[in-house]
């Protein structure tokens, strides 16, 4: 008890004396700013900081790559059960994704400002990490204001951290500002980031990538609502300047569809693919670094599928194309089956082709570029991919240049010509277009087998089909990629040889596809050209985020979705999957700024409309 | 020789101390049943005895008989007493008794209604003794232990008197053995002595009107309850304790006037929440701050004490009583004082119950029949795929009796409690050792509480001047079992009752025994989690324990007279260890579940806080002429809390059999680790003056505290207050006024604080979670150093400044007792987790801002009915009225929305406002307006209708007949968030109880009545199970929606299949009427008669049968009005998949040895 006593008496005296040591407590468990941005790590998991707001779920994981309307008349959402929310345009200003898209780009500004602000803090850390954060970080920043301008409009322009808990109700700087503070930015970091062949990947800030994005950006203040045509100009300059840059040496993937495997296999070409968001793994250590590319947009894949083959993985597929999408495509175009699935997957976990061509057969289709069978990660995990999902493509600079061209030119020029061609020869066939059998032959007791000799090619495989000892007719195989296995690598038509099935004398020929049939018209008019360029883009940059954007710069989103919802109303009419197009209203070229901002920030005026 | 000598010192100083105890004791006795029988009427006076060869014992009780006279004696006194025989006829009750202890060595003494026989001390009876020690002393104080100058004492016989000195001692010469003393003062009851020896004795006279629960503990130190200027309010706890309960806090609930105590929910081992005149604060937590025998504890956890050890509660309401705490106290302060021992023989208590519980009330679901006509109407397609193959038709469901999923998840079950304790001691040393075990069966399958529990206290005298204390509990908490209102945030399907109300009663299909599947193999998707309940509930292996340790020591000492000086020092650890264990049943753990992306997994936390304080008090008394008193206090304490929390979370774990041990084989996938402490440091006094044997006391406090939560230059604040009382029975116009025993006016004013934020709110932190990192280029994420909170470096003390008025007012000898309180509390720069504009980067920060009102009314009244022999009744009623109204938010904000994030649908709808002018929580949404009929629309041809054009729809613009109809408030045409409002009303108008004590001689009745009225609840779960309001195939639905629109049955009620409109909207058709009127416990006990028990050396034996949560009046549909599951000031009255509370019947029995 004395001892006690005594603890006490020393404890009060101390208490007595010490009061304002006592009372001076320190932070054990988080870093404080004040002391960070000392060393080259700090930078580096700062800028990480800035890059994983392109990997949360209102962006790229998530919301904005499939549940934000953002394919426009390329697709529509497919649950019966959503009736509302952006994805089927049924929503208010209080919209939780309309909030949360806002609220990551602003933490992403936060992030990159908070960064911009410190990164010369301790000067000695080696110039050139500090100026390759830098560039970054202000690329990344003007990257997210990218996107807030193209959906909200003019929104605040902040350009330094938060510091303080009040005064923070900043009004909406206009669009044009917004955009020549982004261009400005990103102008600055095109001097600072690292050219894209030392990096060897696109999934870190390059030089390629700010000039590909600068070319957008400015395409995009070209059009509507900013309608600066002189920028058309500096498209054609950024975009320039990636395609003729000898020593990134961006040239197309020859094969559209290993454009998306190489995704879903995380591998790069840095050939094609300049930017793009990194998800990686598949949860099963303590990282959430996956994506849901290829599970909410992809192709369905039900658990008991997914449990009979374990390559699969659970995919919700949550996006279906639309029958507009599907008709754009020629038959040469091998991009529609890669784009457009062709086949389900049944329970057993096969592929099932789909054979009907009922109208609304087209719009069960599942937007298909992005395809959980080809993940190198194992085992899958449930609606969560590593698959990468791309910010921008070669192709796309090569689309810009030519509708940049276009209008500079008010015409094609050749160049716009050829570099709408490369795009459209990628993705053309080199195999079999038709077999005609040309005599029916005698005494087929079975099927005989067909097989192509000659022609250059190969691949090509098909079935016959007899009646009455003749053969009737010869169909190419079913493709899960291409569509039809057609073959590729055919430069003349190819001897059609019949062999088996007890019989004799049938003969056929084959057909097809040349290269010089992607070749568009070289006599088009400016409007000709730019209707190809609206349709061309579409068919090489669906499902790429970007349909919705390109119909609002060219003022034509309300007249697109209202066509389409027409055209749904005649093929499936009553459907839920045409909610969308019935809800789409003038309105909806823009977001609402959130209501949760606009009763905290006075300072802010609301959208048009809503 | 010295020790010797002071041994024999010692030794004389334990009996001497013994005695004044035991005298303490008597008059103790005395008094309470002097107040007991203060309204006995007209007690017999006359008996009449034919007693042959009858023992003493049979003699009283027949006294007793006809009297109404009770007698107190030990049982050894009357040991080896002579049988008696006496014929008396209609004699004076005096003449009898001396008849029966005539030439027996007894005394006896008669008081009020009682007679109290004790042992004539042998060595009285030598009359020599009478004349050699004619000289009577003694020492005369007061409860307190304050001593008495100018008492009179006088000798009855002789007509002698003598007055009492300074230091209480006094001296009366001639005084002989059975002489009759009156001691007599002012303000104080007289008191008569009969002499039966000559030692030095120590009086205790007690101020006039006070009776044993007079004296109130208050913040450091204790009252006379009529000096007391605040509003404090003191909890009967023989009435509390009636039904055993796990948490004291259970039972608080409707017995004290502003104090509101309601329950989440009715899971067991969950804490309740209390609030002390309405909510102080928005963002921040509002309980009281805990006092646990002088220690102030901020997280307390009111299941790791006892109810059985508790002495007393009172509840410190008002900034004069309140503001002695400061920083900590604006929502109130509750002080527990634990049982210590008492002088005397060990007495062992045992107390045990055994009681069972079941669902009071269960939802009434609709039939197979039923289910698959709602299902046909809804989806015609999938219905007939899945109910309508081989043959079946709907008829052939009529009368199937489908699978009760409910009663299968229901359970009657027992809870045993058992406490045991020994407590007694000697004048210097005095002991309590008591432990208890609760054992607690939850009504749903697989969930319970258990407490086991230990406490020691002993307090030890080591001189006049000096004496310690020690008292230490440790308690064991485990709260298991599958937690039925926790869910992910944005699937509401996870939740325990969506699936066990439902999940589909039949499958349609021979081939589908739903019973032995753990999931609906038809209805697995990512949005739709429909796992069978019973397995669910089976396989949750959750086991969240406590381990609470705390321990106060205390040393007193009188430095010199009046003057004390106080420290005491307290610590106390908490360890908190949550285990979860998912297996492959589970829904968390179920690989069919598309949203499980983690396998098997689990987690394990670990939370240790340690806190330590230091308090040193002076404490000066001084008593002046004509009852004057000053009291002074000043104090210093300085606190120190420390907290480290561990855990890891593990996925893909490979051997489920290991349960938890197997987690180190799977791959932890995160690990949160935080140390991080805070201290306070303060100074405090108070000054208390009373006039006139407290005709008028002035009382003033202050309290500054320093707290290391806030940046420097804003850690100190200063909380003063100031009060008055006003005893106007003291005063010439009321003194001889009888049936008013006390009339006192309060009147306080003061400030107190709230310090209710993280320990480092003022800081901007950074922090590097996992899921924040970034791949580059294929290889192990990067770590992504993200900004955690905007620190702020102003955040200071909110203030909340309070008034209050209160009258007390005792009628009729106390039969009938009135308080009324008047306050307002208003609530200045609140910390408030104010909401930032999103372009910030944040989304809030803490800030100051903000101010709340609180203003109410509280009354109690208790009455004694009835108060006679045999029969007593008595009751008390106590009702508050709290009207709590927001006067700012952040910046000119006029609405703070609040959202309940429970399903993605509705996330982005507010379901509560706080507007300025409002109470803080308010439902927010649409108003329903019935269903739309065939007359709201045109026909242009058979089964097309299109909406008249005066009327609005409904959001849809191709509403149907039959679709849920809408306010358009705005008139535009259509309804749209333009149109939401306000829907209801989160907190009550008043809550209060009424209880009742009945005793009829061995018997005693307590009825319980509590009730909450004017409050409204979200239903949220008829959202789903009343309309399918996400259209969800093979989702059950209650009954009461079998009564939905159709051609036939054009009702208002409820919707038609697929009326559901627009998604995502909360209207006012889930709201409903939260009021209730609970009979809360009814007790039933009854006291074995002494002589019976007393064979077997049982003291007192009480057998009693209690029921709680008997009955409940409400208009509420759900399963129980006390209910809400995401509390919290802004978002209360919240149902939706909640724990039911339970009807339990407990046979205990109290057992005293």
């Amino acid at each position: 008890m004395k001892k006690i006593a005594y603890c006490l008496l020393v404890v009060m005296l101390t208490g007595f004396v010490s009061c304002k040591k006592f009372l001076d407590t320190t932070p054990r468990d988080f870093v404080s700013p004040v002391t960070y941005y000392e060393t080259e790590e700090h930078l580096t998991f700062a800028l990480a900081g800035v890059y994983d707001i392109l990997g949360t779920s209102y962006l790229y994981r998530t919301w904005y790559i499939s549940r934000l309307g953002l394919e426009a008349d390329e697709g529509c959402y497919n649950p019966a059960t959503v009736t509302s929310g952006p994805q089927v345009y049924n929503f208010s200003a209080g919209d939780a994704a309309i909030e949360g898209f806002w609220q990551a780009l602003y933490m992403g500004i936060y992030r990159a400002n908070a960064l911009l602000a410190n990164v010369d803090k301790n000067e000695a850390i080696d110039v050139a990490v500090r100026n390759r954060v830098r560039g970054e970080a202000l690329f990344l920043r003007a990257y997210y204001y990218f996107l807030l301008v193209q959906n909200f409009g003019g929104v605040p322009l902040i350009l330094e951290p938060t510091m303080s808990a009040s005064g923070n109700e900043v009004p909406r700087t206009p669009a044009v500002q917004v955009y020549n503070q982004i261009i400005a930015d990103m102008e600055t970091a095109e001097e600072l980031v690292l050219p894209i062949q030392e990096l060897g990947y696109g999934g870190q800030v390059n030089k390629s990538a700010v000039r590909g994005i600068l070319a957008r950006v400015c395409l995009y203040m070209a059009g509507n609502p900013v309608k600066d045509v002189s920028k058309y100009e500096r498209v054609k300059y950024w975009a320039s300047k990636v395609m003729d840059d000898t020593e990134a040496n961006h040239k197309l993937n020859p094969d559209y569809a290993d454009v998306f495997i190489k995704y879903a296999r995380d591998e790069y070409d840095i050939g094609e693919s300049l930017f793009e968001v990194e998800f990686w793994g598949n949860n099963s250590g303590a990282e959430l670094e996956t994506g849901q590319v290829g599970a909410w947009i992809g192709i369905t894949v039900s658990a008991a599928a997914a449990e009979a083959n374990p390559a699969l993985g659970v995919a919700a597929g949550y996006v279906n194309s639309t029958k507009k999408l599907y008709d754009l495509y020629d038959d040469g175009d091998v991009r529609r089956d890669w784009a457009i699935s062709n086949f389900t997957y049944a329970s057993n976990g096969t592929k099932a082709p789909i054979t009907s061509t009922t109208a609304a057969s087209y719009y069960n289709r599942k937007a298909a570029k992005y395809r959980r069978e080809y993940e190198l990660v194992s085992p899958k995990t449930n609606n969560a991919t590593p698959i990468n999902w791309p910010i921008l493509r070669f192709s796309d600079v090569l689309l810009m240049y030519a509708e940049a061209e276009n209008e500079i030119n008010n015409g094609p020029t050749q160049s716009a010509i050829d570099a709408v061609n490369l795009v459209r020869q990628r993705a053309w066939s080199s195999g079999i277009k038709t077999i005609t059998v040309t005599s029916g032959g005698n005494d087929y007791t079975a099927a005989p087998t067909v097989s192509f000799v000659g022609g250059g090619g190969e691949g090509a495989q098909a079935i016959a089909s007899i009646s009455n000892g003749q053969v009737q007719s010869v169909t190419l195989g079913f493709d899960a990629v291409t569509g039809l296995k057609a073959g590729k690598g055919y430069s003349s038509e190819p001897t059609v040889v019949f062999s088996g099935g007890g019989g004799s004398g049938a003969t056929a020929t084959a057909s097809i596809h040349r290269i010089t049939d992607a070749d568009i018209s070289p006599s088009l008019d400016k409007n000709d050209f730019l209707e190809l360029i609206r349709e061309e883009r579409s068919r090489e940059l669906c499902f790429e985020a970007l349909r919705k954007p390109d119909l609002i710069r060219w003022g034509i989103f309300e007249f697109v979705m209202t066509n389409m919802k027409n055209q749904m109303a005649t093929d499936i009419p009553g459907s839920h999957l045409s909610l969308a197009f019935r809800n789409v209203t003038s309105r909806h070229v823009i977001f609402p700024i959130p209501s949760k901002d606009m009763t905290l920030n006075r300072a802010l005026e609301q959208n048009p409309g809503w | 020789m010295y020790n010797i000598r002071m041994r024999q010192r010692y030794k004389d100083r334990c009996i001497y101390l013994s005695k004044i105890f035991l005298a303490m004791k008597l008059t103790i006795v005395f008094v309470l049943i002097a107040t007991l029988n203060a309204m006995s009427t007209g007690l017999a006076q006359t008996v009449s005895l034919r007693l042959r060869n009858t023992s003493l014992e049979e003699a009283f009780s027949s006294i007793r008989k006809q009297t109404g006279y009770r007698f107190i004696y030990q049982a050894e006194v009357l040991k080896n007493t002579e049988k008696v025989n006496v014929e008396l006829s209609n004699v004076p009750l005096k003449t009898a008794l001396d008849k029966l202890v005539e030439n027996k060595p007894l005394t006896y003494q008669l008081h009020d209604g009682t007679i109290v026989i004790k042992a004539a001390q042998k060595h009285i009876e030598k009359s020599t003794s009478d004349i050699l020690q004619q000289v009577f002393s003694g020492t005369i104080t007061d409860r307190l232990g304050e001593k008495l100058s100018g008492v009179t004492i006088r000798n009855q016989r002789t007509g002698n008197s003598a007055v009492s000195r300074e230091n209480g001692y006094f001296e009366l010469t001639n005084v002989q053995l059975n002489d009759e003393l009156v001691f007599s003062l002012i303000g104080h009851k007289s008191y008569k002595l009969r002499v039966v020896d000559y030692k030095v004795q120590n009086i205790v006279l007690l101020q006039e009107d006070q009776g044993l629960d007079e004296v109130v503990v208050v913040g450091y130190g204790s009252v006379a309850k009529e000096e007391l200027t605040g509003s404090v309010a003191q909890v009967n706890m023989s009435e509390v304790t009636k039904a055993p309960v796990a948490s004291f806090m259970e039972a608080l609930a409707g017995r004290v006037a502003g104090v509101q105590v309601s329950a989440m929910d009715g899971q067991p081992g969950e804490e309740l929440n209390i609030v002390i005149r309405g909510a102080g604060s928005l963002t921040q937590n509002t309980e009281p701050l805990y006092v646990i025998d002088g220690f102030p504890m901020e997280e307390f956890l009111a299941s790791s004490l006892n109810p059985e050890e508790i002495e007393s509660i009172n509840m410190l309401k008002d900034a004069s009583a309140t503001a002695i705490y400061g920083a900590r106290a604006s929502n109130g302060v509750v002080m527990i004082q634990t049982k210590k021992g008492k002088e005397g023989r060990p007495v062992v208590t045992l107390n045990s119950s055994l009681g069972y519980q079941e669902v009071g009330n269960r939802m009434e679901m609709m039939s197979p029949y039923e289910f698959v006509k709602y299902h046909a109407e809804r989806n015609p397609t999938v219905t007939q795929g899945r109910y309508f193959q081989n043959g079946r038709t709907l008829e052939t469901y009529r009368d199937m009796a489908g699978i009760d999923w409910q009663g299968q998840l229901f359970q009657r079950k027992p809870t045993i409690i058992n406490n045991l304790a020994i407590r007694g001691g000697t004048a210097n040393t005095k002991y309590s050792i008591s432990g208890s075990t609760y054992n607690q069966e939850g009504v749903v399958l697989n969930t319970g509480f258990k407490r086991y529990q230990g406490r020691v206290s002993v307090d030890q005298v080591i001189s006049n001047k000096l004496d310690v204390g020690i008292n230490v509990n440790k308690s064991l908490l485990d709260a298991y079992g599958v937690q039925a209102a926790t869910g992910s945030e944005s699937n509401p399907t996870n939740f325990l009752f969506y699936n066990a109300w439902g999940y589909r009663p039949i499958s349609g299909r021979d081939d589908l025994d739903l019973e032995d599947e753990d999931f609906d193999p038809d209805n697995i998707t990512t949005s739709e989690e429909r796992m069978n309940p019973i397995v669910t509930a089976e396989n949750t292996n959750r086991n969240y324990a406590t381990d609470a340790f705390s321990a106060v020591a205390f040393i007193n000492y009188e430095i010199i007279k009046g003057l004390k000086w106080r420290t005491t020092g307290n610590y106390s650890n908490r360890k908190f260890v949550g285990d979860v264990f998912y297996n492959s049943r589970t829904p968390q753990g179920n690989p069919h579940n598309q949203n499980n992306r983690r396998g098997i997994n689990g987690s394990v936390r670990y939370d240790e806080r340690s806190t330590w304080s230091s308090e040193s008090t002076l404490t000066y008394d001084k008593q002046f002429k004509r009852g004057n008193r000053l009291n002074a206090m000043a104090g210093f304490s300085a606190v120190s809390m420390d907290q480290r929390i561990f855990g890891v979370a593990v996925q893909n774990i490979p051997n489920e059999e290991l349960d938890l041990s197997g987690f180190d084989e799977g791959t932890p996938y995160s690990s949160p680790a935080s140390i991080t402490n805070y201290t306070l440091a303060s100074f405090f006094g108070r000054l208390r003056y009373s006039f006139r044997y407290s005709k008028y006391v002035v009382e003033a406090v202050f309290r500054s505290d320093g707290s290391s939560k806030f940046a420097p230059g804003n850690k100190w604040g200063f909380f003063p207050s100031g009060s008055f009382a006003w005893n106007m029975k003291r005063e010439s116009f009321l003194k001889d006024f009888a049936p008013i025993t006390v009339s006192k006016l309060r009147v306080s004013y003061g400030h107190t604080g709230n310090n209710r934020v993280s320990n480092f709110a003022y800081l901007s932190s950074l922090s590097f979670p996992l899921t924040n990192s970034y791949s580059f280029n294929n290889a192990y994420p990067t770590k992504g150093m993200i900004p955690n909170d905007l620190g702020n470096y102003d955040l200071r003390w909110e203030n909340t400044e309070q008034i209050d008025i209160g009258y007390d007012v005792g009628l009729w000898k106390d039969r009938v007792k009135f308080t009324v309180d008047l306050y307002q509390r208003n609530a200045r720069n609140l910390l408030l987790d104010a909401k930032l504009p999103l372009t910030t980067g944040f989304e809030s920060a803490f800030r100051n801002i903000g101010r709340l009102r609180n203003r109410g009314l509280e009354m109690s009244l208790n009455v004694q009915h009835i108060q006679t022999k045999d029969f007593q009744w008595s009751s008390s009623v106590n009702i508050s009225f709290n009207d709590n109204r927001v006067v700012e938010l952040t910046d000119n904000q006029t609405n703070l929305f609040s959202y309940t994030k429970f399903v993605n649908q509705y996330d982005s709808s507010p379901l509560y406002v706080a507007q300025i002018g409002q109470p803080a929580a308010m439902f927010y949404g649409y108003i329903f307006d019935g269903v739309y009929q065939y007359t709201d629309f045109d026909s242009p041809a058979p089964d097309v209708y299109t909406l008249k054009s005066h009327i609005p729809d409904n959001g849809d613009p191709n509403v149907q007949p039959g679709d849920i109809k809408y306010r358009d408030l705005n008139g535009d045409g259509t309804v749209n968030g333009f149109d939401q409002t306000i829907i209801g009303r989160g907190m009550p108008v008043h809550v209060g109880g009424f209880n009742n004590n009945l005793t009829y001689k061995g018997f005693d009745l307590n009825v319980f009545f509590q009730w909450s009225y004017g409050n409204d609840i979200f239903n949220a779960n008829r959202l789903f199970l009343e309309g399918n309001g996400l259209l969800r195939t093979d989702l059950n639905q209650f009954a009461s929606y079998i009564d939905r629109w159709s051609p036939e049955n054009p009702t208002n009620s409820n919707y038609r299949a697929n009326g559901q409109g627009p998604l995502g909207r909360f209207s006012s058709r889930t709201v409903e009427d939260g009021s209730y009127l609970r009979l809360k416990t009814v007790s039933l006990g009854y006291e074995l008669p002494k002589h019976i028990v007393n064979r077997a050396r049982i003291s007192r034996l009480r057998l009693n049968l209690s029921a709680q949560n008997v009955l409940t009046w409400t208009k509420y549909s759900g399963m129980d009005p006390e209910v809400s599951v995401r509390n919290s000031i802004l978002t209360p009255g919240f149902d939706y998949s909640a724990y039911p509370a339970a009807r339990t019947l407990v046979f205990g029995l109290n057992a005293t040895f």
